[in-house]
């Protein structure tokens, strides 16, 4: 796939004109709203099947949560989906792509992200009578 | 027949890191399989916001001892194009043929745990056997046998002398002949072949719907090599042949393996015969430049992905590591219910698992 | 006499049972080379265990996670006396280099009682032979 079928292919599942940027290293990347995740992700599918997920980085930025999809699809692709602290609730990717399934967990356990539609949301590197608060989320550490 | 749950781990003889497997076993049939991970997760994201960008590296390198030079490469190679360093041809020539010595050494481990876990002892002790000579090509070089400390931001530390060079052709050389063994074992050896053929099938769909990477992917048709579809180092002018089939059993894998050994050995005999002149590094700012990076890297086990985000100061902000073995971890459980349970050792010590490296 | 010969069968044939808890692998995989052709550590005897119940020295690597703590405990239950626990690695000495982490509770010996400490990170083969072979010495 190139650049421009890219664009295009989300840009019609998206409903909207979609911006691309190229970050530092290569990959591209372009902004989403959560809502608009699922279907996006969807269009990217061949007849090879699902987009191939890397990975998903989560941080956090002031208040909010930014989520990164990163895909390879012949070049790199990346996704950045922002949640608002208080309401980080993103639909989950699992259902229609299983390899989401334990990177949205993970992000759950380091920034207390909740997935919507997750089938198992459990601890999944964290132990299980961690006190919290989630590692990353910015917060002071119990040792 | 009643259902028994069979837990296996976090101390188990199976690999040699702490996993929780439990098996939902009907007679001698595993009906369904969960993962446990996490009794390795030391936080090493969140340690990594509070060490600066060079006291990451030797913290990245000990991610995983196996693969600790693909971390190190990779986070180095992330904050290099961050900072928009260019790294110096005979630097990335080392950095790469490092990475070609850890891939070898990294299968020839793998060979020799898979052969334990089924009983062949001998070819445990003849892979590491062999393999001692590729830590001793990389202890000449570096200093280390396991943690390298090769790896520094804008280059390498270490240099490649003439008389290394030649020494390493040397045991390549030796290397290679001893290699037959390993080739016949996995082409005509008969038990080994019962052991491992149609074994933990993994389909191209799997490989997909999981997003799995590196020698598992390409026993299953899949075909991703980031050193061929995205060149860093000096991949960019080597010539990286493919090693795929297509049964995706656990034969298949070690096939695999065994090929991509031998095109190591050959990718190393072209940069020890080539290593471009010239510095070993280039200057690195104490403080990185505000920005974000994404790298991915071929490591001995698939794509290896690093994000790392600046916020100007000298200490990273955000570093995440996607580690290969995550997604054959989560395919372990469509790769275990229907096996015989004589032969789950077999498809876990196969599928070359590394805790240290999902966990992090 | 007899409290002799169990001295010398334990002194000729320790058992050691390899536990990871929370190491990155690089003293596992050293270990494992000392049970290998070139540093053969069966010529002292030292097999290695699959169960706790069978082993008389538990190695352990890496730092103690909290996730690990509760196994580790376990598997020292477990193993029958005499029983001796040695700290493989700078990480189950003192946790090395993830000091600090929130995942880490520290070396094996906040939770365990240690007889042996072997430095290096990871510690060579050459380190853990004489390192074991010290031990013996002491049993």
């Amino acid at each position: 796939m190139n650049q421009d079928e890219i664009r295009d292919r989300l840009q019609s599942a998206a409903g909207c004109e979609l911006e691309m940027r190229t970050s530092r290293g290569g990959d591209i990347v372009i902004d989403l709203t959560p809502e608009r995740l699922v279907a996006a992700v969807a269009a990217l599918a061949t007849e090879d099947g699902p987009a191939h997920l890397s990975a998903i980085t989560s941080f956090v930025e002031g208040s909010d949560a930014i989520l990164l999809y990163h895909f390879w699809l012949g070049l790199g692709l990346t996704l950045r989906v922002r949640c608002h602290a208080g309401s980080s609730t993103v639909p989950s990717l699992t259902p229609s792509l299983p390899a989401a399934d334990w990177y949205e967990r993970e992000a759950h356990d380091m920034l207390g992200i909740c997935f919507a539609g997750h089938p198992n949301l459990a601890p999944l590197l964290l132990s299980p009578d961690w006190p919290g608060p989630p590692p990353l989320a910015g917060e002071e550490q119990a040792p | 027949m009643t259902r028994i749950t069979v837990p296996i781990g976090p101390q188990h003889p199976l690999i040699k890191e702490p996993i929780a497997i439990r098996l939902d076993v009907q007679g001698e049939r595993v009906l369904a399989a969960e993962i446990g991970i996490g009794y390795v997760h030391r936080g090493l994201e969140h340690l990594l916001q509070r060490r600066t960008y060079a006291q990451g590296v030797a913290i990245v390198e000990r991610i995983c001892g196996i693969c600790s030079h693909a971390h190190t490469t990779a986070y180095c190679q992330c904050i290099e194009a961050l900072a928009l360093l260019e790294t110096p041809p005979r630097a990335l020539a080392i950095r790469t043929l490092l990475c070609e010595l850890e891939r070898i050494h990294s299968h020839l481990l793998w060979l020799g745990v898979l052969a334990e876990a089924i009983g062949f002892n001998t070819i445990f002790m003849y892979a590491w056997r062999e393999r001692e000579q590729v830590l001793d090509i990389m202890e000449a070089i570096s200093g280390g046998r396991i943690a390298h400390g090769v790896n520094v931001i804008g280059g390498v530390r270490e240099d490649v002398t003439a008389q290394q060079a030649r020494q390493a052709l040397a045991m390549l050389n030796a290397l290679r002949e001893q290699m037959r063994t390993f080739v016949d074992l996995v082409e005509r050896d008969r038990s080994f072949l019962r052991r491992t053929q149609g074994i933990g099938r993994l389909t191209r769909e799997d490989v997909r719907a999981y997003g799995i990477v590196g020698p598992v992917a390409r026993a299953s048709g899949a075909t991703l090599d980031i050193r061929r579809a995205a060149p860093y180092a000096a991949y960019t002018w080597l010539h990286v042949p493919h090693a795929v089939l297509v049964e995706g059993d656990v034969l298949a894998r070690a096939r695999v393996r065994v090929a991509e050994v031998q095109y190591s050995l050959s990718l190393c005999e072209q940069l020890l015969a080539a290593l471009p002149e010239g510095a070993l590094t280039t200057r690195s700012p104490r403080r990185v430049p505000e920005g974000e990076a994404i790298t991915r890297i071929e490591a001995p086990r698939g794509e290896l992905l690093y994000y790392v985000r600046s916020d100007g100061s000298d200490k990273p902000a955000r570093v995440h590591a996607r580690t290969p073995t995550l997604p054959t971890l989560m395919a372990l459980r469509t790769m275990l219910p229907g096996l015989h349970t004589g032969d789950v050792a077999a498809v876990v010590a196969g599928a070359d698992l590394c805790m240290a490296c999902a966990d992090r | 006499m007899i409290e002799r010969l169990l001295r010398w069968g334990r002194i000729k044939s320790p058992w050691i049972l390899h536990y990871n808890s929370g190491g990155c692998n690089g003293c596992d995989i050293e270990l494992l080379d000392v049970l290998t052709p070139r540093y053969d550590a069966e010529r002292l005897g030292i097999l290695k265990e699959a169960a706790p119940r069978h082993a008389d020295i538990l190695v352990c690597t890496g730092p103690v996670t909290l996730k690990s703590r509760d196994p580790l405990l376990r598997i020292y239950e477990q193993m029958p006396e005499p029983r001796w626990v040695v700290a493989l690695g700078a990480c189950a000495c003192t946790s090395g280099i993830f000091t600090g982490s929130y995942h880490v509770l520290g070396g094996v010996d906040r939770l365990l009682p240690v007889s042996l400490y072997v430095p290096g990170c990871p510690c060579r083969p050459e380190a853990i032979i004489r390192s074991l072979a010290n031990l013996l010495e002491k049993i």
